[in-house]
């Protein structure tokens, strides 16, 4: 389920934090996009008060203290893969700050479920692209 | 463990597909007495079982095959139960865990990343990575390389290892790097 504005206005504190961690992880570069993972752990349901259908690349989970943590599942580009997730953790705390957010905010774990060579990603676009046009690659 | 799951599932579709039999048996049945149970072979089955169970009773000696058959039953049951109670495991490999938060990747992302890397050394046609992880965090990265007949074997492993430092210098990955002398036609990077 791709990530709406619906998500980001409703629902309760913790699936509006899920998803400003997700949108704020989506847009680093380097990072292609959300990944629930092979078991679907890392989805946050919108619940009885949210809206616009479950998250598939984020998990906000209740701390005993306190604030939720926040556990990301991610593919990512061939890039260094600590580099990356410094920078994603940093776009989260902005986000979760910007949104007044921030004192909810608890660890933020970031899980790389795959990395997408860009040659492959490339190849995929371009099976795509003959799949809708039924043979002929888009202009 | 794949074996188990896979027998879960394989028992429960026959056990299903079972159930919807006898389900049809007994409709018939009901419909017309006699009929569905005849046309199940269910007073044959019936006759069967009475004459085994018989035996048992009579005190005659447990036949082999019946106790092949009952071993492989408990057998069965005890990789069915496993198939369906152990949960799934996700094999991650964690390669830091800090108060502020973990950073952990699926063994098929850090191959990829792996492989890229080796793939990157010069004098490397084509590079496989497996990943295994460990308990306690970081993990093992086998790297088996193929390159042109004629590279010095030590010195092109060197070099993947070199490349992959980046990757395995900052977590407690340790990689172990193989060579081997590639194919006729195999092109080298």
């Amino acid at each position: 389920m791709p990530l709406t504005p619906a998500h980001l206005a409703s629902g309760t504190v913790r699936t509006r934090l899920a998803a400003v961690a997700l949108e704020a992880a989506a847009g680093v570069d380097g990072v292609v996009g959300g990944d629930a993972g092979p078991n679907r752990l890392h989805v946050t349901g919108s619940g009885s008060g949210g809206s616009g259908g479950p998250l598939a690349g984020v998990r906000a989970v209740a701390e005993p203290g306190g604030g939720f943590a926040v556990d990301l599942g991610l593919r990512a580009g061939l890039v260094p893969l600590e580099a990356l997730a410094h920078r994603v953790r940093l776009a989260v705390h902005g986000a979760a700050g910007a949104a007044g957010l921030g004192t909810e905010l608890g660890p933020i774990s970031v899980t790389f479920h795959d990395v997408v060579d860009p040659d492959q990603e490339l190849a995929e676009a371009f099976a795509a692209a003959l799949d809708t046009t039924g043979g002929a690659p888009a202009p | 463990m794949i074996l188990a799951r896979l027998l879960v599932r394989v028992v429960t579709f026959l056990l299903l597909l079972l159930l919807a039999l006898l389900g049809l048996a007994v409709a018939l049945a009901a419909i017309e007495p006699g009929t569905g149970a005849d046309a199940a072979g269910l007073p044959g089955l019936r006759d069967q079982v009475g004459a085994w169970f018989d035996g048992l009773e009579g005190g005659e000696g447990i036949a082999v095959p019946s106790l092949i058959g009952g071993a492989a039953a408990a057998l069965l049951g005890l990789l069915l139960l496993i198939g369906l109670l152990v949960p799934r495991r996700e094999r991650l490999v964690v390669l830091r865990r800090t108060d502020h938060g973990s950073l952990g990747a699926r063994r098929r992302a850090l191959a990829g990343v792996a492989r890229s890397l080796a793939e990157q050394t010069r004098g490397v046609s084509a590079a496989k990575v497996k990943v295994k992880p460990r308990r306690r965090g970081g993990g093992r990265l086998r790297v088996n390389a193929a390159r042109p007949r004629p590279t010095d074997e030590k010195a092109v492993e060197r070099s993947i290892a070199d490349q992959l430092e980046s990757l395995t210098g900052p977590f407690r990955l340790k990689a172990s790097v193989r060579t081997r002398a590639g194919e006729r036609g195999e092109r080298v990077q």
